[in-house]
């Protein structure tokens, strides 16, 4: 058999066997060591031996759905530097013109949105009666729209008392200021008696329980990066959503900072390590 | 690779990465810090590595830093008792031939070990698993026999016991 040729090792029906089972062989080389196996046991048995060695996968646990989330990256709302500032400036534009006419306090109500109306229920606005343009008899079209928008202004903005123009209403939600997405601060339209809430961070105790078969001590045989990823992992099987873990050098001590938000609130913790440091030894002081 | 690419590339072989990589170690949480690791490289290195070869990617570079795990903690020994138990009874009670695989495992060494979770779990051949390892293909093929043929004998020898 040509493949005795290439055998490095002592034992040649076991290295036949493997190439067997590798699939190694040629057609001829194959149909003879199979005929081998039928014939004798001692090859039968030791085939059996080494098709019962080959490993199968199907049996062995993968990673459970939460600890393959921490791997997954989330696609962040600003993406590259041009599409950051693209959708900042989209966001600023709208938030700058809602701001805008909010604030403003006035409707924007052009020539062209309202008609003199014929009908004797319609409420006019008086101040922009000045501004109707008369409806022409033959156009029946500009009768039919104009008819519907008179009815829609009496429907939602009924005068009020000394004819100024009514004002938009806003919905009472409270306005919630915090920083996002890298800006400190953005302007939320606010009226009279529109609460306003600031999150107010808990500074709390954390106790991270580590893995109890873990003998050695985490602070001076494990590494820094291995620490933050043990934290990333215990915090995150709390069913905490959202945890950063942010890492600080304060002269020879790593410290995390840590924030994470859980069923509705807010925590912020330090964690600080000890180092211990070992001195080289000096050659002086063996001399 | 994109955004989308990495987080299908964690989809489809975190699980494999994580299994290569526990059975190795042996240890669940030094394997998963392993993986995450190796996830974390592919992540800042993805416009260097094309989809379809971050497979092969992600296993050398969890390969690599299991080794370097192992050598940094070569003379640390974890008791991991809760496991061993759990094994000595499944083998009383003969569950099969898994636990008994399990146990020969320990009997080979990284390289043979390696070899044969590669080809067995991964279905890699001579050449992808020379190029995960930075072994030769001939150095691949003759590990690889050397841990089927230890495994074979170590089921045999229970077999002669019994």
């Amino acid at each position: 058999m040509n493949s005795h040729k290439d055998m490095p090792v002592d034992d040649e029906k076991d290295w036949i066997l493997f190439q067997l089972l590798e699939g190694d062989l040629s057609p001829e080389e194959e149909t003879e060591v199979r005929k081998k196996i039928l014939l004798d046991q001692e090859w039968a048995l030791a085939w059996e031996q080494m098709q019962a060695v080959v490993l199968d996968a199907s049996e062995e646990q993968g990673l459970s759905p939460t600890q393959k989330r921490t791997l997954i990256k989330s696609f962040p709302l600003f993406g590259a530097s041009w599409q950051r500032w693209a959708a900042a400036a989209v966001f600023l534009i709208i938030a700058g013109g809602a701001w805008f006419f909010m604030d403003s306090n006035e409707f924007p109500v052009t020539k062209d949105m309202v008609r003199e109306s014929q009908q004797d229920d319609i409420i006019p606005l008086n101040t922009v009666t000045d501004t109707l343009l008369p409806i022409k008899e033959t156009d029946q079209h500009s009768n039919q729209v104009t008819n519907k928008r008179q009815n829609i202004i009496k429907k939602d903005f009924a005068p009020r008392s000394d004819n100024a123009i009514p004002e938009v209403q806003f919905a009472a939600e409270p306005v919630h200021m915090h920083t996002r997405f890298g800006m400190d601060q953005i302007r939320f339209p606010l009226h009279e008696n529109q609460h306003v809430s600031m999150p107010e961070p808990l500074k709390v105790k954390l106790r991270v329980n580590y893995h109890p078969r873990i003998t050695e001590p985490l602070v001076i045989k494990q590494s820094i990066t291995r620490i933050q990823q043990r934290i990333n992992r215990e915090i995150y099987a709390l069913s905490a959503p959202r945890l950063q873990v942010r890492r600080k050098q304060e002269g020879l001590l790593p410290v995390f900072e840590l924030a994470f938000h859980s069923a509705g609130y807010e925590a912020v913790a330090r964690l600080e390590l000890k180092q211990e440091i070992i001195k080289p030894l000096n050659k002086s002081s063996h001399e | 690779m994109t955004h989308s690419e990495y987080n299908q590339a964690v989809h489809q072989w975190s699980d494999h990465l994580y299994r290569f990589l526990r059975k190795s170690i042996k240890d669940e949480d030094v394997a998963l810090d392993l993986v995450q690791d190796a996830f974390e490289a592919l992540w800042l290195n993805r416009d260097g590595v094309a989809i379809e070869s971050a497979k092969a990617w992600l296993f050398k570079v969890g390969y690599r830093k299991m080794i370097d795990f192992i050598r940094k903690h070569k003379n640390q020994v974890q008791m991991e008792t809760g496991e061993l138990k759990t094994m000595t009874a499944q083998v009383n009670q003969y569950h099969g031939l898994k636990p008994i695989i399990n146990q020969a495992l320990n009997q080979l060494n990284e390289g043979q070990r390696t070899a044969i979770l590669l080809r067995d779990y991964e279905g890699y051949d001579y050449r992808s698993i020379a190029e995960i390892t930075g072994m030769s293909e001939a150095t691949v093929k003759i590990t690889l026999f050397r841990a089927r043929q230890k495994l074979k004998n170590y089921i045999g020898s229970l077999d002669k016991v019994l």
